[in-house]
């Protein structure tokens, strides 16, 4: 019996370095291989080790690395603005049925600003820093978010921005804990003073572990194989798309500068196949005009430019206003409209509102 | 001949053919040459100085002797060597740049076609190893060429490829041929990584351990800044959501210089990375101070929030037999790891 258990397990392994390319191979005997079965990858490495007294024990060894992409995930974002020009950003998650894992954790890497008690957002140095003011920020962050109850949230600022998180409070590396297939959770958010851009979100799966786990050291992180290991651990997420605070509006406020900007941002959407390139042309020719004539203060003409994109944008897409975050899934589905191919509905949504914003600073949504 | 044959100007008066008298010297100061006519022999008016002998016109130094400046006296050559290194200090493993330059003192002018030899040795306790060499040999480095010739400019070049392990060497030099007046010559260098510094203590945020005596290595807490930073929120962080709990306990992070930390003190790999101040250790066992099990969710959760990496580390199954895993590290037999801990990469990436 123990044979034959052996055997299966040796034919897997054979099968599977068939089957599956090697991501990398560097000492002989090393490598990544990806096990469709499982989902997970079989990693293969020397390591160096000696004991206490020195004698050398270095050789092969084996480790698995289970992603914690094995979700579905949708966001629904919303955006609102408040009566004091804040903008207000809610979010729900939703787990699809196909998930194989339950759904823990949901983080933004921002470069806008979310409202604090204290500016979050800003230059992280290495100089020695003021115990008092982490705290103050740690403290800051917790209270500027909305967080559903049974999750934890928190906005960090690094070195590059401003990190926003939510982590289902997972206890004991319980893997059976966090949205479940099928379902959803709703009430993340917080408000801004930044007008929504598109983001990507990172989405992630209750796994044990969500690093490498070995004994020992493990991989050196230096070897070809430990690149491609860390490499794994890097993209450890499922990227999702959603409206997050991007464009600062300038103060005091110029429509022309905010219509740059906001502009400036819709041309990295091409890059992220959310937008035609002769679309966003087609719309860089309004933006132009509307730019030119609130320079030459000429408020009526830029205002006639922002709604024929406006009215661009909605014959690509129904019922942009909507809010999805209190839908139900089922609306939501039913509600999809026909898919275009010019812009991405969630695209279509932010330059509509990002759009409205300008006009309703500049006098209102009326025509003359 | 000499090598550097010259004519040595003898007293007030020249050489002089046998038949005529004696002739005065040049408005030079020089003696006249060719004075003589066929079958004819030199005599000279007085005889040639110490280490030179009467062939040409008077007087030949012999090799390897010179003339001296007034060209009076015949003197041995005057050699003299320096080292120049580039750059001052190396990080590990890289490479530098020894440049022997030998001159002729009595000329300035630099001297081609001598043969330098060189030799490279390391300060055996340096970079933080306070250990030195109680359980191997420490590694120098490489050295190439061990003896070189200098070019026309007076230059010969050699590399050093430091070793993994920092600390202080230091290259002696010295001219083999011909001999230099300052032989032997030495210069150091310092394999390191610059930058770093160690944690300031603060008992309300962290304890820092693993120095401790009957260690290899006694200053094990050296991080960069941007590095102790992204510490200083963890720890806050940690504190923040236990307050009652014991703060982080803090093992090694990197050597005062950089380099490869051998914590078995062998100079061989120990830890990864821990090399270049970004990376500590964190005890996560069952010994004093540690991050206990039930805190391991939330404190990985701070990381990630923070941009930290943060692994957890086992004894290794080559070590134990007992295919421990993380998060729990529970070998075969259900014992607890005593190694366990976390390898904390601070600013997100690997070394
Ligand atoms: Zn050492
Ligand atoms: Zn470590």
């Amino acid at each position: 019996m123990k044979t034959a258990i052996l055997y299966t397990t040796l034919l897997t392994v054979v099968l599977a370095f068939l089957v599956m390319p090697s991501l990398a191979a560097a000492v002989p005997g090393e490598g990544i291989v990806f096990d469709s079965a499982s989902g997970n990858y079989n990693i293969t490495y020397w390591e160096e080790v000696s004991d206490d007294t020195g004698h050398d024990l270095s050789g092969l060894s084996k480790a698995t690395f289970e992603p914690a992409t094995k979700i579905d995930p949708v966001i629904s974002s919303s955006i609102k603005m408040d009566e004091n020009k804040q903008m207000v950003y809610r979010y729900k998650l939703s787990n699809g049925m196909k998930s194989k894992q339950m759904l823990v954790r949901f983080v933004f890497d921002l470069t806008g600003n979310i409202n604090a008690s204290r500016p979050l957002l800003k230059p992280i140095s290495g100089t020695p820093p003021d115990k008092q003011s982490i705290l103050a920020d740690l403290i800051a962050g917790v209270q500027a978010l909305d967080t559903p109850s049974g999750w934890d949230g928190a906005a960090v600022p690094n070195f590059s921005g401003l990190r926003i998180s939510w982590s289902y409070l997972r206890t004991n590396f319980d893997i059976t804990q966090g949205v479940k297939p099928g379902a959803s959770q709703s009430g993340f958010g917080f408000s801004s003073q930044d007008l929504p851009g598109i983001g990507i979100a990172q989405l992630q799966g209750n796994v044990k572990v969500y690093g490498l786990q070995f004994s020992g050291e493990g991989v050196d992180p230096g070897s070809d194989i430990g690149k491609q290991a860390l490499q794994l651990v890097k993209n450890n997420f499922v990227p999702h798309s959603a409206a997050v605070p991007t464009i600062a509006v300038p103060t005091p406020f110029d429509p022309a500068v905010l219509l740059e900007r906001i502009q400036t941002h819709m041309h990295t959407w091409i890059g992220m196949k959310l937008l035609d390139a002769t679309f966003s042309s087609q719309l860089d020719s309004y933006f132009q005009s509307a730019i030119s004539a609130y320079r030459l203060n000429q408020p009526q003409v830029g205002k006639k430019q922002i709604q024929t994109m406006l009215a661009l944008i909605n014959k690509e897409h129904t019922d942009l206003g909507r809010d999805e975050e209190h839908e139900s899934d089922k609306t939501h589905e039913k509600n999809d409209d026909r898919k275009s191919v010019l812009i991405d509905r969630l695209a279509a949504r932010v330059l509509d509102f990002d759009l409205k914003y300008v006009t309703k600073r500049m006098g209102g949504d009326k025509d003359d | 001949m000499g090598a550097e044959s010259d004519w040595i100007n003898m007293g007030g008066e020249c050489a002089a053919c046998d038949v005529y008298a004696t002739f005065p010297k040049d408005s030079q100061g020089y003696c006249p040459k060719n004075i003589c006519f066929a079958s004819y022999h030199i005599t000279y008016s007085t005889s040639c100085p110490a280490h030179a002998q009467p062939i040409g016109n008077p007087c030949t130094c012999d090799d390897p002797y010179v003339p001296d400046p007034t060209k009076t006296s015949c003197v041995l050559d005057q050699y003299s060597l320096s080292l120049q290194i580039s750059p001052g200090q190396v990080e590990p493993s890289k490479s530098a740049k020894i440049i022997a330059k030998v001159i002729d003192t009595l000329t300035g002018q630099p001297k081609e076609g001598v043969t330098v030899g060189i030799k490279v040795d390391v300060d055996v306790t340096s970079g933080g190893h306070v250990h030195g060499e109680s359980e191997a040999p420490r590694g120098k480095g490489t050295l190439i060429p061990a003896t070189g010739t200098t070019l026309a400019d007076g230059t010969v070049s050699f590399t050093f490829g430091a070793p993994e392990v920092s600390g202080k060497h230091s290259f002696t030099a010295q001219c083999d041929n011909p001999t230099c007046t300052n032989n032997p010559i030495t210069a150091e260098i310092k394999v390191m990584v610059d930058g770093l510094s160690t944690i300031p203590g603060d008992p309300s945020l962290y304890v820092l351990i693993g120095g401790e005596e009957g260690k290899k290595h006694h200053d094990n807490h050296y991080l960069t800044d941007d590095a102790k930073s992204q510490l200083v929120v963890l720890a806050i962080n940690y504190h923040f959501l236990y307050p009652n709990q014991p703060v982080l306990h803090l093992n090694d992070a990197s050597l005062e210089w950089g380099g490869l930390f051998d914590f078995t003190g062998n100079w061989k790999p120990g830890h990864h990375e821990h090399k270049r101040g970004t990376v500590i250790d964190i005890r996560a066992n069952e010994a004093t101070g540690a991050v206990p099990f039930n805190n391991f969710d939330r404190f990985e959760k701070i990381a990630l929030d923070a941009q930290i990496n943060a692994d957890i580390h086992c004894t290794s199954d080559k070590i134990d037999h007992q295919g421990r895993k993380a998060p729990d590290c529970i070998g075969l037999d259900g014992s607890q790891d005593s190694n366990r801990h976390y390898h904390i990469r601070l600013m997100g990436v690997a070394e």
